[in-house]
């Protein structure tokens, strides 16, 4: 006979002692395991949301980089290339550059062997009191499109105003009821409306194009140029700007390169706000998730240790009654002696078995429970993805530890009771 | 094997003061010899068994059992030596509940392991006439059977000394005769028999008294 035997013959007569014991240490397995699986499952959820998030991202990206770069090497995008020095705030507030540039440097650009651009339309823009009228209007002279040297040449994308003729943005005509063919005079000067522009909703409405020799004549700047619009740019890279600047500023040290608002511009802008949307949003749901998993833990955890220490307290209060009936038998074991580390081995013992036996009745449950509630407490995550052998390995050690915590103060009581004592009362 | 009790006194302190149970015992036993120990109660009969036993400590005085002074061990020693040496008996037989007969006999191996423990524990129970209910449990039994498992077990590590303490106390007569005759059995083998008791049937079965 030995302490196993002694220990099993006992539990199997205090059958609802041990049980509830039992019941207490599965209660808390089952919580702490629970808790385990739901707090692993809202990260696997909330990695597979970010995951498909992520994807759904860089899919729009590719799908918007793609649409950009054909829409770019389709249509082109336009650029403005002013004068050394001129100040990009003023261009902004007035519409137009204060410094000018040489008339040549629009050839000097043709005759160049950039690639990277389509058409160039040299301009002088001035803003003018159309005093005949009494009106302020921008005044722009160009003069057609100068013809890139290098390459096949291509069709005008602009064709040029004839000189002595203007054509007039629709504010202009229209509030003046001037038709093509009549005759208007700017600055003392006489100019027959070759054509009326239709409405933009723009600068273009209050805005007369002469020929660009006109304009120099009338504004005093003889082959002076304030501007050079070109047109239909072509790059293959997103950041096409930089890869233009880099070509023509090489030909024109220290000029000022802007894009102009394009079709191109405005899906590059939207694809980049698409992206910095999305990545906000990604944030926002790592974050949301975040402060949920942290509200989560701190519930978790409270009621997890609440109820394990619950158990170890019943537990305890079960030895100690466990203790006192067997007082009896503690003496006449001491009084065939026995030893007192003994008897607490045989308090011990019971309380090994009743934790290794409700650590594994608890994870039994749980996967019960996890088959009940797979959808609604655990995501629908698979349990071989919730389940993890070293995390249960450790609580088949942990449960009979703590059980044994919680049974060692009343069964080392009984390991230190006086025999004498304990026969002489009885 | 011999007892021999020189100067024991055993005090205890309490609310209201100390308490002598046993003062200045000195009496010597010899092999076969069958002693019953009585007076009046309080006296601090089971008190000295206790201490005969090596289950308490007394406060001046030693215990020699065959030549070993019992105090003068430590606790693993004492302990040894009484799985080896003493057998106890109860008036309340102390028998543990949810084991059988015929487990509760052999509750000694459990501190000394024994050969073939399990027939010893079957002719133990032959010999005192519980065959028939060996599998079955003590609350199933009549007193005087549970008294003659207590004894059964007493006797499992063959020990040179038995403590009763009140033996027949809750026997009748014919119980009490059966128990009587397998101590007075006991001492002609050669062991030591002390019995405390103030029933005055069991003191007649006795070859010495000794008074407190």
């Amino acid at each position: 006979m030995n302490i196993s035997y002694l220990t099993l013959k006992e539990i199997s007569h205090h059958k609802l002692q041990f049980l509830l014991g039992l019941l207490a240490v599965t209660t808390a397995v089952t919580t702490v395991v629970a808790v385990m699986f739901a707090m692993r499952a809202f990260d696997l959820q909330t990695e597979k949301i970010v995951a498909e998030q992520e994807e759904k991202v860089t899919k729009e990206m590719n799908r918007l980089e793609n649409e950009m770069r054909k829409i770019t090497k389709g249509l082109g995008f336009n650029i403005y290339i002013f004068p050394e020095g001129q100040n990009l705030n003023e261009v902004y507030a007035e519409g137009y550059a204060s410094k000018t540039m040489p008339e040549s440097y629009v050839t000097k650009l043709a005759k160049s062997d950039i690639v990277t651009v389509n058409h160039l339309l040299p301009s002088l823009t001035e803003k003018i009191e159309w005093k005949e009228h009494k009106r302020t209007i921008m005044l722009i002279g160009i003069r057609g499109e100068i013809p890139m040297m290098f390459g096949a040449p291509k069709k005008p994308l602009i064709n040029p105003v004839k000189e002595g003729g203007a054509i007039l943005g629709y504010e202009l005509h229209n509030s003046l009821s001037l038709k093509q063919g009549d005759t208007i005079t700017i600055k003392d000067r006489q100019f027959t409306i070759q054509g009326c522009n239709k409405k933009r909703g723009n600068i273009d409405d209050i805005s007369i194009w002469i020929n660009l020799s006109d304009a120099q004549e009338m504004l005093n700047k003889k082959d002076k140029i304030n501007a050079i619009l070109a047109l239909e740019c072509n790059c293959s890279s997103v950041d096409r700007l930089a890869e233009i600047r880099q070509e023509l500023t090489a030909i024109l040290p220290g000029t000022t390169i802007i894009e102009k608002e394009s079709k191109a511009l405005a899906r590059a802008e939207a694809r980049e706000q698409a992206k910095r949307t999305a990545i906000k949003q990604i944030k926002s749901i790592k974050q949301h998730r975040s402060v949920m998993k942290n509200e989560k833990n701190k519930i978790s955890n409270t009621t997890t240790t609440l109820i394990v220490i619950l158990a170890m307290g019943f537990i305890a209060y079960l030895t100690f009654m466990n203790v006192k009936e067997r007082v009896s038998e503690i003496g006449i074991l001491l009084a065939v002696g026995n030893s007192t580390p003994t008897i607490l081995v045989l308090f011990m013992a019971r309380a090994v078995i009743m934790g290794i036996s409700g650590a594994v009745v608890g994870i039994v449950t749980l996967i019960g429970f996890y088959y009940i509630f797979v959808d609604k407490i655990f995501a629908g995550v698979l349990l071989t993805d919730l389940f993890d052998y070293r995390e249960v390995a450790l609580l088949l050690i942990a449960a009979p530890l703590l059980t044994c915590a919680a049974a060692w103060l009343p069964a080392f009581s009984a390991s230190q009771k006086d025999p004498a004592a304990v026969l002489r009362h009885k | 094997m011999s007892v021999v009790i020189k100067d024991l006194t055993k005090t205890f302190s309490t609310t209201d003061g100390v308490v002598t149970a046993v003062e200045n015992i000195n009496f010597e036993i010899q092999p076969g010899e069958f002693v019953g120990v009585h007076g009046p109660s309080g006296c601090g009969k089971s008190t000295l068994l206790l201490m005969l036993g090596s289950l308490l400590k007394p406060t001046t005085g030693s215990v020699e059992i065959n030549g070993v002074d019992l105090y003068s061990l430590n606790n693993r020693q004492r302990t040894n030596f009484r799985a080896d040496n003493i057998g106890f008996i109860f008036q309340e037989f102390h028998l543990i509940p949810y084991l059988n007969i015929h487990a509760n006999i052999m509750l000694p191996s459990v501190a000394k392991a024994v050969q073939g423990a399990d027939e010893r524990a079957t002719e133990l129970a032959e010999k005192f006439n519980l065959s028939a209910r060996i599998s079955h449990v003590p609350s199933t039994l009549s007193v005087g059977e549970k008294q003659r498992v207590a004894m059964a077990r007493a006797l499992f590590l063959s020990p040179k000394l038995l403590l009763a303490d009140e033996p027949t106390g809750n026997l009748d007569q014919e119980n009490s005769h059966i128990i009587l005759d397998h101590f007075k059995q006991f001492a002609d083998d050669g062991g030591i028999v002390i019995m405390v008791t103030h029933d005055a049937f069991a003191l007649k079965a006795v070859a010495r008294t000794i008074a407190l």
